[in-house]
């Protein structure tokens, strides 16, 4: 949107069509040179080369368009945009994925439990605004992946680049909360909550996720856990991220119901069962539900200033208008 | 009286020009009115002369005003009312191969790093980001209040995180904004940390577009002011023709690029150069928050564009005045 800071300046523009008239339609206006000059036996007047009267009229017209434009430059002009921005806080929320081998079970309408998992995580982080949202992964061991931040192109970009059994072919579901808990420890926030996802059962990792959970409900943490996957035998197919073969075969998938159930009581959250990714994609809406802040939100006006932009093309029309008067029409006075 | 797009001012050549076809018309101009009016009066001749240098001075003042116009001065202050808490400070870490000169123990980008861990102490409870540049620039942290994960990594970073080669500040900037959250209500710092050696970029333009932006820039200048040279693992680095490199810190430069975004240079040589630093963020921010606004240099380009105006329309009147009144 076109702005104006000084609005009064267009004002003048008012003066630009007197001026025309005074200036090339005013009767006796002078700037020329009568003198006399007569064809024997044809009309007294002498009359202009179509071009030459063409670039004429063109010339004034560039002149005209120039003042215009320096008015408009001292009117201000800026690009205004309107943007939000939060006065207040947002929560932090962690999400704790699995990427264990049996992520890669095909049980999960898309390609496996791990891409559903990102592909609906995708959709609620896009849902999000002003919430500090971080990623950490876990197999054998855990990582944080990404810290608490409002940089979601970032993080969404490092959760497509997960891969199955990056991090080790076990479930260190204990110490992928306590990474969790761990990098929500500075948090000013006054909302935290993990969300866990898991299709396991935890058999790896030096610290127990009872013991994790606890650490996290004394810091202020909400923990949901959700299980993921149907139990039983499930076909699995993945890429061996070390030896780039792909690995194919059955598992039995079962996750530790009891488990997730505890953790997610002594937290003060809930445990959620995610057979598909539809039922994945209800779950988030649900915590989405439960777990809010109230928004303090201001419009803040960008401007961004093109004054620039007329006085250079105004130059640009003087520069032109010079060269046909001077060097092209050549002239004199 | 700071300038923001210097290089404009090299328009005015084009007065050059416009002057020369000025003389040639003159003359040509006079030989024509000869040919036609030959018996006239040398009253008709200096008419002629005075329209013509008027109707070059005003041309010629038109040119001038519009091009100082484009420079876009800014003096003076105005208050600007802001209503921001807290600080999202972004750390732009150069390090490309001159931090790794040895005139500040045990390295320069080692130093650097320390200095951070201060930094970070200092401004508990704020955000923080971290990119890295050299020819080309990456954010490896985005910002975040998770300094846990900030002074790990601090802890595992190495000079050859970054395969490119050479040193661009203006990248190193640019990457550094983009790392800022856009709906945040904090005030925005980017602590630039470099010996100011940039072989490459236009780091003036991004400094003067982050102040334009509401970005605050603090570069903390690292680096002795002599030149040493270069000897990395033991081995002296030689350019392309083998002769052997020397670096030094480019104090005049980064101490221009604080000066055009409004910010404040610390050469981290002097004695508690990080403290003073730091100080200056603290009373600088702790200052405008408290009141709840800020100053800023406003642009003044119409000082010079309303006397282009009256030059330009003057040049019309002057063409336009009937040369009996004359």
């Amino acid at each position: 949107m076109l702005t104006f800071d000084k609005i009064f300046n267009l004002l003048l523009l008012v003066l630009v069509p007197v001026c025309i008239f005074l200036f090339h339609f005013r009767r006796n206006r002078g700037g020329s040179l009568p003198f006399p000059y007569l064809i024997w036996g044809q009309s007294s007047k002498l009359k202009t080369p179509p071009l030459v009267g063409s670039l004429i009229i063109l010339s004034d017209i560039m002149f005209w368009l120039a003042i215009v434009l320096i008015i408009l430059a001292l009117a201000g002009p800026s690009k205004a945009m309107q943007k939000k921005i939060f006065l207040n806080r947002g929560m932090d929320i962690m999400f704790i994925l699995d990427i264990s081998p049996s992520m890669s079970a095909k049980d999960f309408g898309v390609e496996n439990r791990l891409e559903g998992a990102k592909q609906i995580i995708s959709q609620y982080i896009d849902s999000r605004e002003n919430d500090a949202i971080g990623l950490v992964a876990f197999g054998d061991y855990a990582m944080i992946e990404v810290p608490p931040t409002n940089d979601y192109e970032l993080l969404k970009q490092k959760m497509s680049e997960l891969e199955i059994k990056s991090l080790g072919e076990g479930t260190a579901v204990g110490m992928g909360l306590a990474v969790g808990s761990l990098h929500l420890s500075s948090s000013s926030a006054s909302e935290k909550i993990i969300l866990l996802l898991t299709d396991g059962e935890n058999n790896s990792g030096e610290i127990e996720p009872e013991t994790a959970a606890n650490l996290a409900a004394q810091m202020g943490v909400r923990i949901y856990t959700i299980g993921i996957g149907s139990s039983g035998v499930v076909e699995a197919e993945f890429r061996d991220p070390e030896t780039g073969k792909v690995v194919s075969g059955e598992l039995l998938s079962e996750f530790n119901e009891e488990l997730l159930v505890k953790i997610a009581e002594q937290s003060g959250g809930e445990f959620f069962k995610a057979d598909s990714i539809g039922s994945l994609d209800l779950i988030l809406k649900i915590i989405d539900s439960r777990e809010s802040v109230e928004k303090r939100v201001s419009l803040v006006v960008h401007k961004e200033y093109i004054h620039r932009l007329f006085i250079t093309i105004a130059l640009f029309l003087i520069g032109f208008y010079f060269f046909i008067r001077r060097v092209v029409l050549q002239e004199v006075l | 009286m700071k300038q923001t797009y210097p290089g404009v001012l090299w328009l005015l050549l084009l007065l050059i020009p416009i002057i020369f076809i000025g003389l040639i018309g003159y003359i040509k101009g006079k030989k024509s009115i000869q040919s036609l009016a030959m018996n006239s009066s040398g009253r008709f001749y200096r008419a002629y002369g005075l329209r013509y240098f008027l109707y070059y001075l005003t041309l010629g003042g038109f040119f001038i005003f519009s091009i100082f116009s484009l420079v876009d001065y800014r003096w003076g202050k105005v208050v600007i009312k802001e209503d921001r808490e807290g600080l999202d400070i972004v750390f732009a870490l150069d390090c490309s191969n001159s931090m790794q000169a040895t005139d500040i123990y045990p390295t320069r980008f080692a130093s650097s790093k320390d200095a951070l861990f201060l930094i970070l102490k200092a401004f508990e409870g704020e955000r923080f980001g971290l990119t890295l540049f050299k020819g080309e620039s990456e954010t490896f942290v985005p910002v975040t209040e998770d300094v846990i994960l900030i002074e790990s990594l601090i802890n595992y970073l190495e000079i050859d995180m970054l395969r490119s080669r050479g040193s661009n500040i203006e990248n190193g900037l640019i990457e550094a904004i983009r790392a800022f959250p856009e709906e945040s209500n904090r005030h925005k710092i980017i602590i630039l940390i470099s010996d100011g050696g940039a072989l490459e970029g236009n780091a003036s333009r991004i400094v003067r577009e982050m102040y334009d932006m509401g970005i605050s820039l603090f570069i903390l200048g690292v680096g002795g002011e002599g030149y040493i040279p270069l000897v990395i693992e033991g081995k002296a680095v030689k350019n392309n023709h083998g002769h052997p490199v020397s670096v030094r810190q480019e104090v005049e430069y980064l101490s221009r690029l604080a000066e055009e975004a409004e910010g404040f240079y610390q050469n981290m040589e002097e004695p508690n150069g990080v403290g003073k630093l730091i100080d200056n963020i603290k009373s600088y921010f702790l200052r405008s928050s408290d009141r709840g606004f800020q100053l800023r240099s406003p642009l003044r380009y119409r000082v010079f564009l309303w006397p282009a105006l009256i030059f330009l329309l003057s040049n019309m009147v002057i063409r336009r005045i009937s040369w009996r009144d004359l």
